[in-house]
This record gives structure tokens, sequence and C-alpha cells, in this order.
């Protein structure tokens, strides 16, 4: 049967629509928006300092034999971490009040960035002092880390939830 | 009427009688101690075990500067601020030619030399615990430290507190005068930690809360504290996962020495000064502190951040 006229145009409107509106129905699935993107980007890096710092911290604890070699690169690693605008990644409407179950970043941030990025900036100050010492020797190296634990504490005794 | 007076006078009376009996200093006599001179050198552990510096070293001062007994920390309070006095070897100032029963009777029963009463932001009710001799050490290191002049301020306290001659009812009600018992069933190294804990360590002076008289709430034991300056909390300290239940006892250990906790966190406050004092500690020491605090029964925090 041959499809009238009126029946092509229908199909054409009806066709156009679908792919017109498919990313938007698509957009109001799971697909994450900015503010879920960048509270990933931010636990990401978070992650790549654990991951630098972690091994400091066992040398400092002597839980881990200390050697000056990877002591020196994880050190490096995180002053060039450190040269990242971190509080960049704190847009508004992405606290623990927006954003429930998904980040521990408090109200508080956005209540005092000022503070915020003094206190990041502590962080910049311990970690220069770890670079510096790092290759010295045990006790140099956890002399320094106590002063990186303390400016890690810095924000996260102040601005990170206990919880999700 | 003149009868009413006369019984009145005669309950009023009987009531200061009462009250002078039960506030009456209990100490112990100079006959129950240990004859001989203190070891100055085991006194300088108990010296750290107790932590004296961290509240009677003059404030802000770090390192050698710490031996310089003068006083003048003040430890905020809701009964008032108190403030730590002078308690080097200074003749005039400090504790200079106190006797050792005088001196055992301070530290073990919060009573001074003239027969008043010390308060017990003195932590009497946990070192009353310890053993005499080691006290009797301490009291021989003390001994060898500066002489410091000058006097610390007085404690500020509001008007009915500042009768000492009351803290005779508190002590009435919350020491119990024994020596430290050993924990039922435990080992050395449990007990060891049982005694530096309880004891010399005070821990449970700030890890416990206490009620509206001061006194220690037994069934919140080691689980936090108010803060002292009103900001967070003294955190808790029993294996309840409020506390320090996800922290293996190597990881305390760890902590007490170095000052770094799991999760790359750092004590902080007041700790940090408790943290120096256990830092002079031998390894097994520390260790049997964590053992004895990961025996705790596990309470909840009573307040959350």
């Amino acid at each position: 049967m041959k499809t009238s006229r009126s029946q092509k145009m229908l199909s054409a409107v009806v066709l156009c629509s679908a792919v017109l509106l498919a990313p938007t129905i698509a957009a109001t699935q799971d697909t994450p928006d900015a503010g879920q993107k960048v509270i990933e980007a931010r636990q990401g890096y978070m992650k790549l300092v654990s991951w630098e710092a972690g091994p400091l911290f066992g040398m400092a604890k002597g839980e881990v034999a200390y050697d000056a070699a990877t002591a020196t690169a994880n050190a490096a690693d995180l002053k060039a971490l450190s040269q990242y605008a971190f509080p960049g990644l704190f847009l508004a409407g992405t606290s623990k009040t927006d954003r429930a179950g998904k980040t521990r970043a408090m109200s508080d941030i956005w209540e005092d960035m000022a503070k915020f990025e003094m206190a990041f900036g502590d962080l910049g100050a311990a970690i220069n002092l770890v670079a510096a010492e790092a290759g010295k020797g045990q006790t140099e190296l956890a002399a320094a880390v106590g002063e990186l634990g303390k400016a890690c504490g810095g924000c996260h005794k102040p601005f990170r939830a206990k919880d999700f | 009427m003149r009868r009413f007076l006369f019984a009145s006078g005669l309950l009023c009376a009987a009531g200061v009688i009462v009250f002078w009996l039960l506030t009456m200093p209990r100490t112990i006599s100079a006959n129950d101690l240990p004859t001989g001179d203190g070891d100055a050198a085991k006194g300088r552990y108990v010296f750290y075990e107790t932590g004296c510096a961290s509240c009677h070293a003059a404030p802000g001062t770090k390192g050698a500067e710490k031996l310089k007994l003068a006083g003048g920390l003040a430890l905020k309070t809701p009964f008032g601020t108190f403030v730590a006095p002078n308690i080097s070897p200074d003749p005039t100032h400090g504790i200079g030619g106190w006797t050792t029963s005088q001196f055992v009777n301070a530290v073990m029963r919060g009573v001074a030399p003239d027969g008043s009463h010390y308060y017990p932001a003195f932590p009497y009710m946990s070192y009353q615990r310890m053993k005499l001799a080691d006290v009797i050490d301490l009291k021989a290191f003390i001994d060898t430290l500066p002489a410091v002049a000058g006097d610390a301020p007085p404690h500020d306290l509001p008007l009915p507190f500042r009768l000492r001659r009351g803290l005779g009812l508190w002590k009435a009600l919350f020491m119990d005068y024994g020596p430290f018992t050993p924990v039922p069933g435990g080992d050395e190294v449990l007990n060891r930690g049982a005694y530096l804990v309880t004891g010399p360590g005070h821990c449970g002076e700030c890890h416990t809360p206490r009620n509206l008289l001061g006194g220690p709430e037994a069934e919140w034991a080691y689980s936090c504290g108010p803060a002292p300056e009103g900001k967070g909390n003294i955190p808790n300290i029993t294996p309840h996962d409020d506390g320090i239940g996800g922290w293996p006892i190597e990881d305390i250990t760890i902590a007490l020495k170095t000052g770094l906790l799991p999760e790359f966190e750092t004590f902080g406050g007041a700790m940090i000064a408790v943290q120096e004092n256990m830092a002079e500690l031998t390894d097994d020491d520390r260790e049997a502190i964590a053992t004895y605090l990961k025996s705790l029964p596990p309470k909840p925090s009573r307040w959350k951040k």
C-alpha cells in the first residue's frame, strides 16, 4: 500500500523529533552533569595525593623501610600536584548539602572560601618542606611528614565531613 | 521561740561538725612509705608517664624549656579557670624543700602540705593508683630540675567553688583511695596498659565525660568529653566505630610514638603535648596502652562531631 503524503509528513516529523529529543532524554538518565564530574575530578586529585603521600607516611611511621629515591620521587610528585589550582574544583552547588551521598565537602568551604584557599596554601608550604627533606634521611622525613599531616588536617578537620 | 533557736543552733553546729569530719583530708602516713631516696633516672620516665610538663611547664614552651615547671597554663572548665602552679624545686615559689610524704600526698591524695585539698583539675583521682615507689622516684627527678622563681596566677573560680574544704565531699564521692587493681584474667601487657591508662596516664580525666559534680561518668568511660574551649569534642578512644574500633593495635602504638594517625591524620590540640610525652615511653609501654584501650568496652560517642 502506498503511503499518502500526509503519512510521509507525519513519519518525518516523528523521526526528526525522536532524533532531536534523544540526547535530551538521554541526558535526564544517569549521565553526570558538570557538578558530578567536578566532584569526581577532585576526588581523583585526592587519590593521587594519597597515592604519593601514603609511602611517605609509611616511612615516617616506620611501617615501611625508608628509601631516599622513593621518598624524593614521591615528594616531587606531591610538589607537582600542589601547583594545581585545587580550590577551583569546588564549584557552587557541589557541597555535601547540595549533593548528599556524593561528596564530603562541607558547605563551610563556600562560606569561607578565603580560609579554604589559605589552608590549601599551607598544604603547598608543607609539601615544599617534605620535598626539601625527603632525601636526607628517615628522621628528617618523619619530621617533615609530621608537618604535612598537620596541613592535611588543616583542611580535613574543618571542611571534610566524617561521612558521605 | 527560744527552743526553736536553740534547736536550730544545735542542728547547724552538728551540720558543721559532720561537714568537717566528712571533708577531713585522708593522707598516706609517712610510716607507710618505702624508705630510701628516690631514683631520679627512673623518675624521669615516670615524669613522662604522668605528663607533668603538659600542664606545669610555662605555656608555649618547647623542648628542653618544658623542664622549667613554672606553671601558668590555664585550664578552662565549667567550674571556672584553673591555673597550674609552679612545681619547680624553688623553695619559695615551687615545691623546693617538700618532704617525700608531702609530695606523695599531693600527687596521690590531692592534699597540700598545709592540709588543704587540691582541686581535681590536678588529676590525683588517677594518680591515686600509682605505685608509691614511682611517685617517690618522680620527686627525685623533679628535684633535679631548674628552680624557677615566680608564682603562677591564682585560679579564677566563682565564689562557691573557692571553698577548698568542700572538695573533701567531692573526694568522698569520687575517690576510691585504692591502689591499682589488675584486670581479672589479664596478661602482663594488658595490665601494664591498664596501669598506665588508669594511673599515671590519666587518660580518662579528659576522655571520660563528667557529671554536674565534676565526677567521672563511668557508663561513658573513655567515649568522649566536651571540649574545654567549646569547639569540637575530645575523641572517643574505645574500640567502637565512633572511636578507635577500626584501628589495629599497631596503628595506635605508632600514633602514640609519631603523632601520625591512620588516614593521614594527626593529633591536634591538647593531645599534641600528650603524644610528646608518649613518645618518651618504650615501644612496649605504648603497645600496652594500645592493647588496653582496644580491650575497653566499646561505647558510642555521646556527642558526635
